[in-house]
């Protein structure tokens, strides 16, 4: 490619990324204490940081990594995870998941943003930028676990005693199968907040993005070209896959306690989503704190005005409450 | 007489503190009782009686008890901002929580400028068109003064069953000046359904199972009163009627809720969203039910079991509040 057909592409690819959220945000000066990757040899390596596991399997990912000037990351093969610690750790610690509908991870709003407001309650921060799953279902949720595994190995030396997850969007389908599909108890976390999260695969209700980036397309299942083993094969591994990632079907009373917000108004992820978890979870006895707000759409994130620039934030009218109501529900269930 | 009096204060074990508010103004539905067929200012009378003979109680934590009166209780503020409030204390339709859900919630209305008439309704003793009678007619008089009140916007607010009240008035209004403006449900019974678990409710409004299952009567009769039992189930459930042209509301209902179970609320939020109805909903993890409006200031210090989130709730409800002043004036 000659670099002005590669310049082209490139700007193509940038006016893409950028009609996805029209205004560029102000940038945040915070930057993590410390930045790992998850597989410092690569994806196809079976190699993890210490204390946890390798890749899994790849993404099959060979694009290079890209990111907008919103802060949105794609392509990602080389998941890592931002440390962030506060002068004065309070013990808990909350493992963030952002969202971008498993096509990209939404790093500032649902990323460092979040992080500059645990810090400023004394709560300890691991941003993940996890890879991709371009139909690997299992790869997210690896990094996931794997930053799970490695922040408990750390936490004591941290002064943590309490790690939960978090996640928007896509990302919160992602905490929700972090909160559900935990391996053991390192993997379990002691607490799970949700914001306007996708929980369900059922094409009622789910967000069709975040569904075939994760399991694929249904004609890729439904393919009537192979022998009718295979097909049939195929049907069962999709429905069994539909079920597991399906988050609302995987509640259990070992579900950790939970927080939930979601917006009356928001077109991308119907507000269902959130009230059939809720209700699986009280039908679990799980501890569960919901707040429905009337406006606010989809994605307003932790980009307040501060980040955002004054009257851009949709949220605005509700932040602070809704800030006061997490805080308050995080001290109460400190440790 | 003594024995019902005991049993009442039983009932709730710690007395609460007095609140000094006083109500400006005490207006009766029906000036000459509910045997006459007259209503205040010339509006409807009291339909039919609710066949109480035993006279009105209340005990020192302000339950009501027999109440044959239907009366509207208003406080009115410095200021009027403009918006008033019809308040339906709850009390499983058998009693009426007049301070929790009345007083107290008049108290802090007051100070955000809104005024507020506590409506003590008749309590139904079986005979279901008489709350929801009551209600209109308070509309129709609050709606009649308004202009001399300041006021511009009127909405409904109850709690428990003063919350199915509130949502049958939100939803079965009968035209447009009996229709609240706005709703505000609080730990609502939204459905008389036996799936609920609300059967308190359901017996005093609609009178008791046995009633309606009497087996000493003829085939036909027997099916036409389990027809009719059906059809009143599903007629005084608000969430049969909500429609586009209910108003816009607020919900709030704690997770560890025991009486009232948290599903009327989450059925009936997702009956608005279907509806396309603009809602806020807050659940809590705690509190339990009938929390109202008794702070620690009332209850005393530490007893408040919803003191943990009590100004969260409140910031977002005069958040909401002042967001629909603002929209309509």
């Amino acid at each position: 490619m000659n670099p002005t057909k590669l310049i082209t592409a490139m700007l193509i690819a940038t006016a893409a990324f950028t009609a996805f959220d029209a205004e560029a945000q102000i940038n945040c000066k915070l930057k993590p204490n410390q930045t790992l990757l998850l597989y410092p040899e690569g994806q196809d390596v079976d190699k993890g940081l210490e204390g946890a596991q390798g890749p899994c399997v790849s993404n099959g990912c060979t694009k290079a990594e890209e990111i907008n000037n919103n802060g949105n990351i794609g392509n990602i093969t080389e998941p890592a995870i931002d440390l962030y610690f506060p002068k004065k750790p309070n013990g808990q610690m909350v493992i963030v998941c952002p969202g971008g509908g498993y096509r990209i991870v939404s790093s500032w709003n649902e990323g460092v943003y979040v992080a500059d407001w645990f810090l400023s309650k004394g709560i300890s921060v691991c941003v993940v930028k996890y890879r991709l799953p371009f139909g690997h279902w299992e790869v997210p949720l690896t990094d996931v676990q794997n930053a799970f595994r490695y922040c408990r190995a750390n936490a004591e030396q941290w002064g943590i005693n309490q790690i939960g997850v978090m996640g928007f969007s896509a990302g919160g389908h992602l905490a929700a199968s972090a909160t559900n599909l935990f391996v053991d108890d390192i993997t379990r976390p002691d607490f799970s907040i949700l914001i306007y999260p996708v929980i369900t695969m059922d094409w009622k209700y789910t967000h069709k993005g975040t569904r075939e980036n994760l399991i694929g397309k249904d004609e890729l299942w439904n393919n009537k070209d192979v022998k009718v083993e295979e097909y049939e094969k195929a049907q069962t591994k999709h429905a069994e896959l539909q079920n597991r990632y399906s988050l609302e079907k995987q509640i259990t009373e070992k579900t950790p306690v939970t927080f939930m917000a979601h917006c009356t108004d928001d077109k991308t992820v119907p507000v269902e989503n959130s009230l059939m978890y809720y209700q699986k979870l009280v039908e679990c006895n799980v501890p569960v704190e919901m707040h429905i707000f009337p406006t606010g759409g989809h994605g307003w994130g932790f980009s307040s005005e501060k980040f955002k620039g004054k009257g851009k934030d949709k949220f605005a009218y509700a932040r602070d409450e809704f800030e006061e109501a997490l805080y308050r529900w995080m001290e109460g269930i400190r440790k | 007489m003594l024995l019902i009096g005991m049993a009442l204060t039983t009932g709730v074990a710690l007395a609460q503190t007095e609140c000094k508010l006083k109500p400006d103004l005490t207006v009766k539905l029906y000036p000459e009782g509910q045997e006459v067929d007259k209503g205040v200012d010339g509006l409807p009378g009291p339909l039919v009686s609710n066949g109480i003979t035993e006279e009105e109680a209340i005990n020192d934590s302000g339950i009501l008890t027999n109440i044959t009166e239907g009366r509207m209780k208003f406080f009115f503020p410095k200021k009027p901002n403009g918006q008033m409030v019809v308040v339906c204390p709850g009390g499983g339709y058998y009693k009426v929580s007049s301070h929790g859900e009345g007083l107290h919630v008049a108290e802090w209305m007051i100070a955000q400028g809104v005024s507020v008439c506590v409506v003590e309704y008749r309590l139904p003793n079986g005979h279901w068109e008489i709350p929801l009678h009551d209600m209109h007619n308070v509309f129709r008089y609050c709606r009649k003064h308004a202009q001399e009140w300041g006021i511009k916007q009127i909405g409904v607010m109850g709690f428990s069953a003063g919350g199915h009240l509130a949502g049958i008035t939100t939803n079965m209004f009968v035209d447009e000046i009996t229709r609240p403006d706005f709703s505000i449900l609080v730990y609502p019974v939204t459905s008389l359904d036996r799936k609920y678990a609300t059967q308190g409710t359901r017996i005093h409004l609609l009178g008791k199972n046995e009633l309606w299952e009497r087996k000493d009567v003829s085939m036909a009769e027997y099916e036409a009163a389990q027809e009719k039992f059906a059809q009143l189930i599903s007629y005084y459930s608000p969430i049969n009627h909500v429609s586009g042209n209910t108003p816009e509301s607020f919900i709030v209902h704690c997770t560890d809720d025991k009486r009232v179970p948290i599903e009327h609320s989450i059925n009936y939020y997702r009956k608005l969203i279907e509806n396309k109805v603009p809602v806020e909903m807050h659940v809590y993890p705690t509190g339990g039910h009938g929390w109202g409006f008794s702070t620690d200031k009332y209850k005393g210090k530490g007893k408040d079991k919803f003191a943990y989130a009590r100004d969260e709730f409140e910031a977002s409800l005069a958040r909401w509040m002042e967001s629909l002043r603002t929209k309509i004036q």
